[in-house]
């Protein structure tokens, strides 16, 4: 790890000469994949730990982009990386860092993949756009509907490039789907059935919530950053059991369920709006001393278009994955393929003056094409917000248990205002927007 | 069968009846009911009390007798009631069992000639041997097949609304087992009122299970409702009402008693029947790191079911909430405790708790949660009590707490935030800069503008996005002439990059007019950021636009810069503008001028 010392000399060396960032890369200049370094798009990683480091494989695998910077506050966790990325380029380079400021001061750095726990993501992501980076966010956005406002405010504000980690808009079989459906294939569409894990087995009574010592090395205050102090104790701090703490976390509900909501978005067409309507019910544990998040939901929505969709969690009576259902057949899709009535849906072909979505081959390389042209990642601030906001509105829905409306140009909760205040949440001092 | 996995959440209660204020009307006999009573498997010492007194309550109902023992019903037994109602079960001996042949006989006779029979849970889990047993149970347990979900909160749907015992009734939800499997033994139909999803995840079977059916034998109408394993859970307002519309229709084929007032529309309001305010915020009170979090969750579905209550008496009981639940915030409870108290006021606060959660905002170690309930809080009195708590704090606590008006958007907070502008603690200017933008307003801007000058490196950042702000909001607001006065004065080749391009982007949304301008001065600028970000915006200019001046201007950028112009018009299908690209950059490199044509022939689609 760079100590405090040598950061500031290399930071003061690089001001001056690299300023700010500046893409063309290789590619975008007819090289064939056979990209000079410098003209690679370099990139930090703020958050290394199973989730980075798997998203840090798409920055690794492309030969545009150039990992020079990992940022974690478990020191075991920078170095898994390190060893990553430094294996990966068969060469020692890749600096480590425990304070995230220190990685986003550095001028040379272009991109930062955003992949620390949910409670993080908005303040890393803008302390990243303020400093001129773009940015790669790992789902979900957070913990209040507000800070994710201000985050989408401020990426457009320094016109930063924002591409959220829902990476099945990347996955072919998705598209497929939402071409179909877009396209009318299955008539009018009329209802969209979503469901996606819980994580009720993963997390159930497994802590009996004993405290101990905070590990050598591992900067627990910088861990918990905005969200409340509370004693150290090891499940708090891993996963999955911070998916479902409330503190970090709105658990599955918007932690898994955000990707098949993503979709259901893309095909209904309706990625810059949201649900006019919605009801919904979850189950919460009673007694698990460390995790608090729905063990269930049923959230039912209704869009200005009239479609429907009906989201829950696996083992409800929807089946895993997105189901749309329109007046002509249907159509599902999830990781494992997807399925359709009539069956001759599957191998359809459009025709040129048909609707033909944008086409992602793979999520962190479409940020990095789109970082060339300053065109709009597949998933954009924009669309990324809105797909958040579809699951905040189903944990507000469900934990006040009572129909609700929602007014998507407002993007407020008209007239409700028990509603309305849980849209934001205090950090801890001294963390702020 | 019957061994909980999960304990009740609640301590054993004697009903809430819903329907104590209700009287018999004048002209109706009570109806007569007899209850059998008598198991081996769930606690009839607590739930057959628990049933007498509900109907006894109801003022519809008597209750006659109790049979404790079926072996010595006799002929005369059921000669007294109108209606049977079984917490009896011998489970799990399923055939055979106490009844004599006279009881059998009296039991069948009764109900043949029109007597009401209701079963309930594990009444219907018996004598599977027995035809007309089975007839008016309509669904029974089988040994080795049928079994249960454990012990949890699930939604049952109403699937005829137009039965007397359902009609005009909601679904609800209850903590309870969730029966599964149940078999039907004999010939006889049943009619479905209402199911449960019986979820996989609490060894459920992922398919709706039915949890009331009604029957027939003779002339006598059964009902079966699968529900109540205890008290807690037939302590469940739905659980009675069904019970005694149930019972009523039984006797008389018709229902006039009425939808419990506490109907469970949620999975929370299931969860705290009958709790008490006060044990529930006492118990939550009693929370330290460590122990269990079940009070805390009890007083999270109380405070959700107060937050969400409507009608007339809503208000009333979110008050009486929040009453309790400021003053255990005097009490000596433990931090942890009373943050969990603000998170639940912060729900249900009012201006009236405001002064008790106040008094936390100057304690370092409550001063966070606290300002999550006044943040939350949307009364004027939590705007002020946080100003007022700015002069008595210091450091991190002071600094929460303006970030805490940034989160109000408290523009009567911009006059004491000016000054914080001129501390020497960096943070703290670094938290007013990004409040005065977020709170805009022309004070918010002079106050930034005054403190420019003389910022230092680390404030400056802050205070120039926070500037950019206020112009977003000017903006907003339709302000163009007050946005365009920032944007102006941020466009400058002396402030950093990030800033430049946000104001040229600014610039651009003030004065469309100006576009042309201000894009060319960019794209020809020596900063190959100005000239990529340029690119990008000519990108987004409207398709009428005339691109073929910034395509003549190709000869002055590098080759990086003219490529990715050359995209921008391909990707435009401006077939014009790339001729004039072209003939801009004709005397350049070669292999640019290949480079250039490549893209063309892509933009033609060969």
């Amino acid at each position: 790890m760079l100590n405090r010392r040598q950061f500031l000399k290399r930071t003061a060396g690089t001001a001056a000469a690299v300023g700010f960032p500046c893409i063309v890369p290789g590619r975008a200049l007819g090289l064939n994949g056979a990209v000079p370094a410098n003209s690679r798009i370099v990139v930090g990683c703020i958050g290394s730990g199973g989730q980075g480091r798997y998203d840090l494989n798409g920055f690794l695998d492309s030969p545009d982009a150039q990992v020079v910077a990992i940022c974690d506050v478990k020191p075991e966790a920078r170095e898994a990386a390190r060893q990553q990325v430094d294996g990966k380029y068969g060469q020692k380079g890749c600096e480590v860092y425990n304070d995230f400021r220190e990685l986003l001061a550095r001028k040379d750095i272009d991109c930062v993949l955003i992949a620390s726990p949910d409670h993080w993501h908005v303040l890393h992501a803008l302390a990243a756009v303020r400093a001129g980076k773009d940015v790669y966010v790992e789902k979900p956005l957070g913990l209040s509907l507000h800070d994710a406002f201000i985050l989408r405010e401020t990426a457009h504000r320094y016109g930063r490039l924002f591409q959220f980690g829902t990476q099945q808009r990347s996955m072919p079989q998705f598209r497929s789907a939402c071409e179909l459906v877009r396209n009318g294939r299955i008539g009018q569409l009329k209802s969209i059935k979503v469901s996606a894990p819980s994580g009720f087995a993963e997390r159930t009574g497994k802590d009996k919530y004993t405290t101990a010592p905070v590990p050598e090395g591992f900067d627990y205050e910088m861990w918990l950053g905005p969200a409340p102090a509370a004693p150290y104790t090891p499940r708090r701090v891993a996963t999955p059991f911070w998916y479902h703490n409330s503190d970090y976390a709105l658990g599955y509900i918007a932690g898994w369920g955000i990707h098949h909501v993503d979709i259901a978005q893309w095909g209904n067409d309706t990625e810059l709006t949201g649900p006019v309507e919605i009801e919904g019910s979850g189950v919460f544990p009673a007694a698990d001393a460390l995790c608090d998040t729905a063990l269930n939901w049923d959230c039912r929505m209704k869009y200005a278009n009239g479609v429907t969709m009906h989201y829950t969690s696996d083992g409800g009576p929807n089946k895993h994955g997105v189901l749309f259902e329109g007046t002509e057949g249907w159509v599902h899709v999830d990781r494992n393929g997807m399925d359709a009535h009539p069956k001759s849906l599957l191998k359809e072909k459009f025709r040129p003056d048909e609707i033909h979505l944008p086409v992602s081959m793979q999520h962190q390389q479409n940020l990095l094409d789109c970082m060339r042209t300053r065109e709009q990642p597949i998933c954009n601030i924009d669309v990324a917000v809105r797909t958040e906001t579809i699951c905040h509105l189903a944990d507000i829905a469900m934990r006040l248990g009572r129909p609700l409306r929602w007014d998507p140009q407002q993007e407020r909760f008209p007239d409700d205002e028990a509603a309305n205040r849980r849209m934001k949440r205090a950090m801890r001092a001294p963390w702020h927007l | 069968m019957m061994n909980t996995q999960i304990a009740p959440i609640l301590p054993a209660l004697l009903a809430t009846a819903p329907f104590t204020a209700r009287e018999a009307q004048a002209d109706q006999k009570p109806i007569r009911v007899l209850i059998l009573s008598g198991q081996t498997v769930h606690d009839c010492k607590t739930t057959t009390p628990f049933l007498e007194k509900m109907y006894n309550r109801s003022g519809r109902f008597q209750v006659v007798g109790i049979v404790e023992d079926v072996s010595r019903i006799t002929a005369d037994t059921f000669s007294k009631c109108d209606v049977i109602v079984s917490n009896w079960t011998c489970h799990p001996i399923m055939t055979g069992g106490p009844w004599t042949a006279e009881g059998k006989e009296a039991f069948s006779a009764a109900i043949r000639a029109g007597k009401g029979m209701v079963s309930f849970h594990a009444a219907s889990a018996a004598c599977n041997d027995w035809e007309d047993f089975q007839t008016i149970s309509g669904l029974t347990w089988k040994l080795n097949h049928t079994s249960h979900t454990t012990y949890h909160t699930f939604k049952v749907v109403i699937r005829d609304q137009s039965h007397p015992i359902t009609r005009g009734l909601p679904d609800f939800w209850i903590t309870d087992e969730l029966y599964q499997k149940m078999v039907k033994m004999t010939e006889a139909e049943h009619h479905l009122l209402a199911e449960a999803w019986s979820e996989g995840q609490f060894n459920g079977t992922s398919r709706y299970e039915p949890m009331l059916i009604t029957t027939q034998l003779g002339q006598g109408r059964g009902v079966n409702l699968l529900l109540g394993h205890d008290v807690p859970a037939m302590s469940n307002p739905a659980f009675q009402t069904l019970m005694l519309r149930s019972t009523e229709w039984a006797a008389t084929g018709e229902v006039t008693i009425p939808m419990a007032d506490d109907w469970p529309f949620s999975a929370a309001a299931a969860s705290v029947v009958g709790v008490d305010v006060d044990a529930a915020v006492k118990a939550a009170a009693g929370y330290a790191h460590g122990q269990s979090r079940r009070p805390l969750f009890v007083l999270e579905q109380l405070t959700i079911t107060m937050a969400s209550l409507q009608g007339v008496s809503a208000n009333a009981r979110r008050h009486e909430l929040a009453t309790k639940l400021a003053a255990a915030l005097e009490s000596p409870a433990a931090p942890e405790a009373k943050a969990f108290l603000c998170g639940q006021l912060s729900q249900v606060g009012t201006a009236e708790q405001v002064p008790a959660i106040a008094a936390l905002l100057e304690d370092v170690n409550l001063s966070d949660a606290a300002r999550l309930a006044l943040e939350r809080i949307p009364a004027p009195e939590a705007g002020q009590a946080l100003i007022d708590a700015l002069e008595k704090t210091t450091g991190q606590t002071r600094q929460g707490i303006v970030a805490s008006l940034a989160n109000r958007g408290a523009a009567e907070a911009v006059a004491v935030l000016t000054p914080l502008l001129k501390s020497s603690d960096a943070t703290l200017v670094n938290a007013t800069a990004a409040a005065l933008g977020r709170i805009g307003g022309e004070d918010a801007v002079a106050a930034l503008q005054a403190a420019l000058p003389g910022a230092s490196a680390a404030n400056q950042p802050a205070l120039l996005d926070a500037f950019l702000a206020c112009a977003e909001k000017f903006l907003a607001d339709g302000r163009k002439l007050e946005a365009l006065k920032i944007y102006r004065r941020l466009y400058s080749p002396a402030l950093p990059l990030p800033i430049r391009l946000a104001s040229l982007r600014g610039l651009m949304t003030v004065r469309p007019g100006d576009a042309d301008r201000l894009l060319l001065k960019a794209l020809t600028s020596s900063e190959r950021s100005l000239q990529v970000l340029a690119i990008s915006l000519i990108r987004k200019l409207p398709a009428e636009a005339d691109l073929d001046v910034f395509a003549g201007r190709a000869d002055r950028l590098p080759p990086e810069s003219q490529i990715l112009l050359a995209r921008a018009l391909a990707d435009r299908k401006d077939k014009a503008a790339l001729a004039v690209l072209r003939e801009a950059i004709k005397t350049a490199d070669p292999s640019l001028q290949r480079q250039v044509e490549q893209i063309c022939r892509e933009a033609d689609g060969k």
